[in-house]
């Protein structure tokens, strides 16, 4: 496109968007930096130094990382063939499949390890059926024991769909004529599979890779909720309350940082050095082959077995807000629906369904706006500054929710006490702020990815019949982006609702509390805590769940680019 | 002598170390079909982008109908483009895509629905108005990209390639059609394309390019019958090529030395040539006949290589001093060729042209 000589709004938007993301997303990750390497005397080591040298604090780490990877692996091990039989095979009930399998997404982890320990706790349905089946002697606190154990097991469960979701767009987007002229050259299908599908798949597979990882190393809830405190998010959670005095927290969100930008950047330089980033035009349509007999029944099972475990932890917690007693039985011992009634009446689920649901939509408004705008001056304007503004724009996905909202709770609370802006005395502006910065990136990614597959000459055409710049995104950009800006919106607004560690470290009194912090307090509370807490996850899961079929029916195969990391 | 539709002057454009056009000026008269036209790569299509203010140029002036027009806006040019990919709004139907100037123009809605029925019967699409373009076939959507461009009256239509995405016979129908429509019409029409066909049968007047400059303007005959260098020779045609040598120049007559002897030769402009330069002669194949010609003709002798015959023509390969040449000649002049024999040859002093090896070097660069 031709730069209209007198236009000067694109520069002052792209610097407006710059202005917004330097102060809700560098200013608070520079006060993080600074907490940690700044003391009296200047710039010191001493923090991180001691941070690095407390065996404990190592321990931490370490099994932050092991999470990591032991998820991360447990993703790929699950999600590598569900994928390919996703893409590259036909079957009855395919579109069913690819629903339920959305499912995992719709329930914060922690919420599920509620579910999950009381099936796996010492009075729960596992040890009742043993001890039925005369298997073990008395009842074992199987979660208690492996704790590390069930976080992987619980957050393999949530995350998969991520990774998944990655390798079905990567494999839906290879040309089939290259598979096809491997099998020509005399390659067998797993060969073919080896050596070209998988190779030509890479930059999805690490995208995807990347995000589960991540996800994994800053989870917060999960962990919580199993009582194992030695893992850096719980230690930062820990450290919030002391977040002016003690500059240790700042070094440990440093530490969080700078792994998980690391493992975004490694993964970035292998995808360039690959060089399997242009990936042709679809030449020839794409057959899928249908499974019939052995096959099919072997496939089903094993999506069958994928689901069942991954839509355990929503049963569990269904079962459990549905119960009136479940001690020491396999399945609860009477049912009642009164906990779908308190979850919905008192005043501080209330007052949590409602602020989670204006923060969601506010953070999806937001999002809408900036990432239209973004991806619009990156794609089609692509003024000095615009590069810039996209790898900002990028940045929140190796920002850890932990760490910003560190951050805000640092540099708001001390510079604008008492103002809107300061958390500790109404976190709603910030809440709903931060949760847009951490989702900005997928708005991006949707918007980017409709704009680069909307030929920029419907644009031209619609200029070159006269039409002003603004009318042409009225008229023209924005009906042939639709579908990927509202889907993008929905993801941002399922996101929002689910949001964890944001809320709960911002979130710190009562009324402000969003779903998921309500959902925590809940638990620790009162009698029946956690059957309300369960019910009250069970009404977000179904607000989620139709959430999230209808972005999935707006962007069909589309919806694994929503998670691409680069 | 009226105003130019369009008058382009010293038109340059870079793109990081490439010159994808290096001072290009031409005109176009209004009501007159101008077709651009060159290999992939010369710079036609950026021209065109330019014309519609797509693109900007680095330097040189673009006036409509007198007007400077260079720093309007693409959608304050008023010169509607028909898009080689279409580009028909996938979310608007027939009658909204074509419609769309006319909104953009803020006419009524009743004016715009009879205009826009009015146009997609001239384009012979009545009755399509409520369509989507995806149910369209490509001569379908080639018509009603053709209507959303007649449809605000322009002075000045850019087509880009218009019927390359069309098969070989749609093309020709498609072909013909535009000639209908331009003629109908007494808009200027700025044409690029790669098929010489399309060009040497629609043009009014033609530029070729190559590598960003134009290296010869004319009306078709004129370009194909007596091209000014080798490049156009080659472009709009087969051409045999025979060294030779100026003698003198008369007015339009080029004495020259060839290796077959002194002949008479014409030129795109003689004005340009010098005793003794050493020059091409370009001769058509269809031009070269069997036998001894009268007084208005060149002689040589040839020995005859291979014969194939195509139905109405024959093509024939000459042997000749090392030189091969390539004749198409009648089918009914088949009876005296015997492959192997030597024979005389012929060709029209007016069919003998002089192209200077000057222009050669453009080609190269």
């Amino acid at each position: 496109m031709s730069k209209s000589p007198s236009s000067i709004t694109p520069h002052v938007i792209l610097w407006s968007i710059l202005a917004f993301l330097a102060i809700f997303l560098g200013w608070p990750l520079l006060h993080v930096f600074r907490g940690a390497f700044v003391d009296e005397t200047g710039f010191s080591l001493t923090y991180m130094g001691s941070l690095l040298s407390d065996p404990l604090q190592l321990q931490a780490l370490g099994n932050s990382l092991l999470i990591a990877v032991l998820v991360t692996t447990a993703c790929m091990v699950v999600s590598l063939p569900m994928a390919w039989f996703m893409a590259r095979r036909s079957f009855p009930a395919k579109g069913l499949v690819a629903a339920l399998l959305l499912i995992p997404l719709i329930l914060p982890p922690f919420v599920g390890a509620v579910g999950m320990r009381i099936l796996f706790a010492r009075a729960g349905s596992l040890s009742a059926l043993l001890m039925q089946l005369g298997l073990v002697d008395g009842p074992v606190d199987w979660l208690g024991r492996f704790p590390m154990l069930g976080i992987v097991l619980l957050e393999t469960m949530h995350l998969f769909p991520v990774l998944y979701l990655n390798l079905v767009a990567s494999f839906a987007n290879i040309d089939p004529s290259l598979e096809d002229a491997a099998a020509n050259m005399g390659a067998s299908p797993w060969r073919t599979f080896r050596r070209v599908t998988l190779p030509l798949a890479v930059p999805g597979i690490f995208a995807g890779t990347t995000l589960v990882f991540i996800w994994a190393f800053t989870e917060l809830g999960t962990p919580l909720v199993f009582g194992m405190r030695r893992v850096l998010p719980v230690m930062i959670y820990d450290s919030v309350s002391e977040v002016g005095t003690n500059p240790i927290g700042y070094a440990r969100v440093v530490l969080v940082l700078v792994i998980s930008a690391l493992g975004f950047w490694i993964s970035k330089r292998l995808v360039q050095r690959s060089k399997t980033t242009t990936l042709g035009r679809l030449t020839v349509q794409r057959k899928e082959t249908p499974l019939r007999g052995f096959k099919l029944g072997l496939v089903y099972s094993f999506f069958a077995l994928i689901l069942g475990f991954a839509l355990l932890p929503h049963v569990s917690v269904v079962m459990i807000a549905l119960s009136q007693r479940w001690f020491l039985s396999v399945l609860p011992e009477g049912w009642t629906l009164e906990f779908f009634g308190r979850a919905l009446g008192s005043d501080m689920t209330q007052g949590a369904m409602v602020n989670s649901l204006f923060l969601a939509i506010t953070a999806s408004v937001i999002d809408v706006i900036l990432g239209f705008c973004i991806a619009w001056l990156c794609v089609r304007r692509k003024l000095v500054g615009s590069d810039w503004l996209d790898t900002v724009a990028m940045l929140p996905i190796a920002v850890p929710g932990l760490v910003i909202a560190f951050g805000y709770l640092g540099c708001f609370s001390a510079r604008f006490p008492g103002s809107w802006l300061d958390p500790r005395t109404n976190p709603m502006a910030l809440l709903a702020i931060s949760y847009a910065v951490r989702r900005l990136p997928y708005m991006v990614r949707a918007a980017h990815a409709g704009l680069q597959q909307t030929s920029v000459t419907y644009e031209e055409a619609a200029a070159n019949l006269g039409a002003s710049p603004l009318r042409v995104i009225r008229r023209i950009t924005l009906p042939l982006l639709t579908a990927n800006l509202l889907a993008g919106a929905v993801l941002c607004f399922a996101f929002s609702m689910l949001e964890v560690s944001d809320s709960l470290i911002l979130a710190q009194s009562e009324q402000f509390y969003p779903i998921t912090k309500a959902i925590y307090s809940l638990m620790e509370g009162l009698e029946n805590g956690v059957n309300v807490a369960a019910a009250l996850g069970t009404w977000a899961m179904a607000l989620l769940g139709a959430g999230m079929l209808w972005a999935a029916c707006l962007l069909g195969k589309r919806m694994g680019s929503m998670f691409r990391a680069g | 002598m009226t105003i130019a539709a369009i008058q382009v002057e010293n038109i340059t454009k870079r793109f990081g170390d490439v010159t994808a056009l290096d001072g290009l000026s031409f005109s176009v008269q209004p009501g007159e079909l101008f077709f651009l036209l060159g290999p992939s790569g010369c710079g036609k299509t950026t021209m065109l982008r330019i014309l519609a203010g797509l693109e900007a140029p680095d330097s040189g002036t673009i006036r409509f109908g007198g007007e400077d027009v260079a720093t309007r806006s693409p959608y304050q040019r008023g010169a509607p483009m028909v898009f080689q990919n279409y580009a028909l709004w996938p979310h608007l139907n027939v009658r909204d895509n074509v419609g769309f100037g006319l909104v953009e123009r803020r006419m009524g809605r009743r004016d715009i629905h009879a205009r826009v029925e009015d146009v997609l019967e001239r384009v012979g699409l009545a009755g399509y108005g409520k369509r989507l373009p995806g149910q369209l076939s490509g001569g379908q959507q080639q018509r009603v990209v053709l209507a959303r461009a007649l449809v605000v009256n322009p002075s000045i239509v850019l087509l880009d390639e218009p019927l390359s995405n069309l098969d070989a016979k749609l093309r020709s129908d498609m072909r013909e059609e535009i000639g209908r429509l331009h003629r109908e019409t007494d808009i200027a029409f700025v044409y690029v394309t790669h098929d010489q066909v399309e060009s040497l049968s629609l043009a009014d007047r033609m530029a070729v390019m190559s590598a960003g400059r134009i290296v010869g303007v004319g009306n078709p005959s004129e370009l194909y019958h007596r091209p000014p260098n080798r490049f156009c020779a080659d472009f709009l045609g087969k051409a045999n090529l025979v060294a030779a040598t100026v003698d003198a120049v008369r007015q339009d007559d080029v004495s020259i030395t060839t290796p077959f002897g002194a002949w008479h030769a014409r030129c795109a402009d003689p004005s340009t040539l010098k005793t003794g330069q050493s020059v091409q002669c370009m001769l058509r194949p269809e031009n070269i006949t069997p036998g001894k010609g009268g007084d208005g003709a060149n002689h040589f002798e040839a020995l005859v290589e291979s014969i194939q015959l195509t139905g109405a023509t024959l093509e024939v390969s000459l042997h000749c001093r090392d030189h091969s040449y390539h004749a198409t000649v009648l089918s009914r002049y088949a009876l005296p060729l015997v492959v192997g024999q030597t024979g005389p040859w012929h060709i029209a002093i007016d069919d003998t042209v002089v192209i200077s090896d000057v222009e050669d070097a453009s080609r190269h660069e």
